[in-house]
């Protein structure tokens, strides 16, 4: 009996195992909302969510006691892609999106008892409140390029508000959360954005050819303006500088008082050297050089023309 | 039973009977069968007891994390390793990737087929004139213009947040997909389509998504913490892309114009004062850009321009200062150009005419003595002396002439070019006469 004592609490054990399998159930923290039912009737509740709640837990066999396991964790689901008419007849596309959870377990068991029944009429609920909440907005409320006119935030309270309370009440479950998921335009309307999308296009071409022309133009004639009065300035700069050169010459000039015919003579010939130096042909006659007259031994040796046709081809440079 | 059996062998064994024995042999063959196939289970049952055991150890790859728990209760959160808890179903361990995960929002992106994958944007054909609900997502924004985009969300549970995230989180992508569209649609709304194909705009939009994600994660307390948000695409409707081609080149021509522009007018005025310029007049094609004069020295931009502002203000000493400083810069060394070349012209005027004169005087002041002397003489002695010069050039050109008793004519030809173009003058004119007389007779009129 003795050898074989191991071998019996091993069986003890595994038949023990068994036995308690029965009547014991687990309940994982933050994870798990247990109902218990005793001939059918929720009679205890154990949320994961309470850590005191959660472990190791006892009831009766089946059939007496039975338990219920639910996820309670937040669920979520979209509704779906529905057309709405908002208060300015327009028609846009709303797709929302809602996260719940089950509040009260023994209340969710009662009044729908499955995740698919709660999450149908949560569906349904949602689509209600929501046609109601975007019926009563203009179009200009949802998308505006200026954001304190965007009522998309209020949309969403008003949604949640709305389902909130009737899901506690009618299923027990809890709304943590609506937003909107999608917002478009119906196929019809879509083509004549896309339309008057490209007309807008078209106009900026135009408006880009203008603009670059203009801009261009603009760029030139400031740059041109600005030359401009760069060169007046750097113009009254050197008229200063060429002004203070004559000052310093005019400063001399009063030497030349005591005998002005000499200094204007003096002038004169610097001037007739300046002007006479170059590229000049200067006609010379027995007047001014009476030796040329050495040269006329009838006719032969002068540089003249010989006969009035021959001088007509005389030229000057 | 086996124990009494074992116990019954020996007594058998005592007979002295062959057949008996024979039995007794078979019981003993038995016996031991039986005794081995116990041990067997056993040791079987033993292996199974000791495997058992071992489930309750787990491996814990890098990047995890794991959530302990006995009879679904947490006991602790273990990092990466060799982790140990009790069998199931006493024990588990849940892992958790704690690394950074991507997650791809194609919503607002058109359908595609395989084959559209493969083709370029420009190259495809829209299949309908309008999106497809449904099928063609686009970001609608609040200009009412519609965008393809398409947007990539990486995110991470941080160690520290993992029970938030297994408390909260039944299925994280799902809610993250979701928070990050409504936080598109939302941002969307407010901006121009222009905005979001890129630049300023599109940072912001991008985030906005980030932060009204995360908002909205933390609302809910998901325990996720949103890395980074990316536009990974973005683009016009198919449909409209010819137009939105053909407008961004127009806008590429027309920057090209600009630019162009504006090289011509640096050049233009680095040819007038080098990069001296911007001290004097700014730069023309950023507008009209004045600086405010306050006591002290002006700020060296637009100079002529605070000047002339100065002035018609009536600010006669501000101006001043302001004139002051111009001329610093006109007749700085680093200012080139034109301006350069003219005060340099100007200053070798002033010194040429400086000299010339002290020359002059020189000469006067050499010759007077003699001029006093004899005055006639120094001034045809001068003149001959200027003669001889004149004539000792070899640019002037000599023509020594004796006349006859004939007249001498001398015929001055005008150059061929200088006769075309009087004649081409001429007609012009009277081109211009005749227009001015009347209006051109028809055609075929004689």
């Amino acid at each position: 009996m003795k050898k074989h004592l191991g071998m019996m609490v091993l069986g003890a054990v595994v038949v023990g195992a068994l036995g308690v399998f029965t009547v014991a159930f687990q309940v994982g923290e933050l994870t798990d909302l247990v109902l218990v039912t005793t001939w059918g009737k929720a009679t205890d509740t154990y949320s994961g969510r309470d850590a005191d709640q959660a472990g190791l837990r006892f009831k009766w066999p089946y059939p007496v006691q039975e338990t219920v396991r639910y996820d309670a964790r937040t669920f979520l689901f979209e509704d779906t892609h529905e057309q709405v008419q908002t208060a300015d007849k327009q028609h846009v596309l709303v797709t929302m999106f809602c996260a719940w959870r089950i509040d009260d377990a023994a209340d969710f068991y009662g009044k729908i008892k499955t995740v698919d029944a709660a999450q149908a009429a949560l569906k349904s609920l949602l689509r209600d409140v929501k046609v109601t909440s975007v019926t009563r907005r203009s179009l200009d409320r949802l998308i505006n390029t200026d954001p304190s006119r965007i009522e998309l935030d209020e949309v969403e309270r008003e949604v949640l508000a709305a389902m909130a309370d009737k899901a506690r009440q009618d299923y027990g479950v809890e709304v943590v959360m609506v937003g909107v998921k999608n917002l478009g335009l119906p196929k019809s309307v879509t083509e004549t954005v896309i339309e008057s999308m490209k007309e807008e296009r078209r106009m900026k071409v135009q408006e880009y050819e203008t603009r670059g022309n203009a801009y261009a133009t603009a760029i030139r004639e400031r740059a041109r303006a600005a030359s401009e009065k760069i060169r007046a300035f750097s113009g009254a700069k050197a008229s200063v500088i060429r002004g203070e050169g004559d000052a310093a010459a005019a400063a001399y000039y009063a030497r030349f008082g005591e005998h002005e015919e000499l200094a204007k003579f003096l002038r004169n010939l610097e001037s007739l050297k300046i002007t006479l130096q170059q590229r000049t042909v200067i006609l010379l006659d027995e007047s001014i050089f009476p030796m040329i007259k050495q040269f006329r031994q009838d006719g032969q040796t002068s540089l003249a023309p010989q006969s009035p046709s021959q001088a007509g081809k005389s030229s000057t440079k | 039973m086996l124990d009494h059996m074992h116990h019954q062998a020996p007594q058998v064994e005592d007979r002295d009977d062959a057949p008996e024995q024979h039995m007794d042999a078979a019981g003993q063959s038995l016996v031991r069968a039986l005794r081995l196939s116990f041990r067997l289970l056993t040791l079987i049952m033993m292996v199974v007891v000791v495997l058992f055991a071992l489930t309750g150890m787990q491996r814990i790859e890098t990047g995890h994390v794991g959530i302990k728990s006995v009879f679904g209760k947490i006991v602790g959160v273990v990092g990466p390793g060799l982790q140990y808890t009790w069998p199931f179903p006493v024990g588990n361990i849940e892992t958790v990737d704690v690394r950074t995960q991507r997650l791809l929002v194609g919503d607002f992106w058109m359908f595609e087929t395989p084959q559209d994958l493969a083709t370029d944007l420009a190259a495809r054909t829209a299949p309908e004139p309008g999106l497809r609900p449904g099928l063609d997502g686009a970001l609608l924004t609040g200009d009412k213009y519609l965008i393809h985009a398409e947007l990539e969300c990486r995110y991470t549970v941080p160690a520290e947040n993992v029970l938030d995230y297994k408390r909260n989180m039944l299925d994280v992508r799902n809610m993250i997909h979701s928070a990050m569209c409504s936080a598109a649609i939302r941002s969307a709304a407010s901006r121009t389509a222009e905005g979001l194909m890129g630049g300023y705009e599109q940072d912001m939009f991008k985030s906005d998504v980030h932060r009204l994600a995360q908002e909205r994660l933390d609302r809910i307390g998901a325990g996720v913490s949103i890395s980074q948000v990316n536009l990974t695409r973005t683009t016009w409707p198919i449909r409209a892309l010819p137009e939105y081609a053909a407008a961004q080149r127009a806008s590429q021509q027309s920057g090209d114009r600009i630019n162009k522009a504006r090289a011509e007018a640096e050049e233009m005025l680095g040819g007038a004062a080098g990069m001296n310029y911007v001290k004097l007049v700014g730069e023309p094609w950023r507008g009209d850009i004045v600086p405010e004069f306050s006591s002290g020295e002006p700020k060296e931009y637009n100079l002529i321009g605070q000047y002339e502002r100065l002035r018609h203000e009536g600010k006669q000493d501000e101006a001043l200062a302001v004139w002051d400083a111009i001329d610093r810069v006109l007749v700085s060394q680093t200012t080139t150009g034109e301006v350069s070349r003219q005060l340099t012209a100007a200053a070798i005027y002033k010194d040429g005419v400086k000299q010339s004169v002290m020359g002059r005087v020189r000469r006067y002041e050499e010759l007077l003595g003699a001029y006093k002397e004899n005055p006639e003489f120094l001034m045809s002695r001068e003149m001959a002396k200027v003669r001889e010069e004149i004539l000792a050039s070899d640019t002037v050109v000599k023509w020594f002439m004796t006349f006859g008793s004939s007249p001498t004519v001398l015929q001055i030809n005008t150059p061929p070019e200088i006769t075309k173009e009087l004649r081409q003058a001429w007609l012009q004119a009277a081109r211009d006469r005749a227009r001015q007389a009347g209006p051109s007779r028809p055609a075929g009129a004689r």
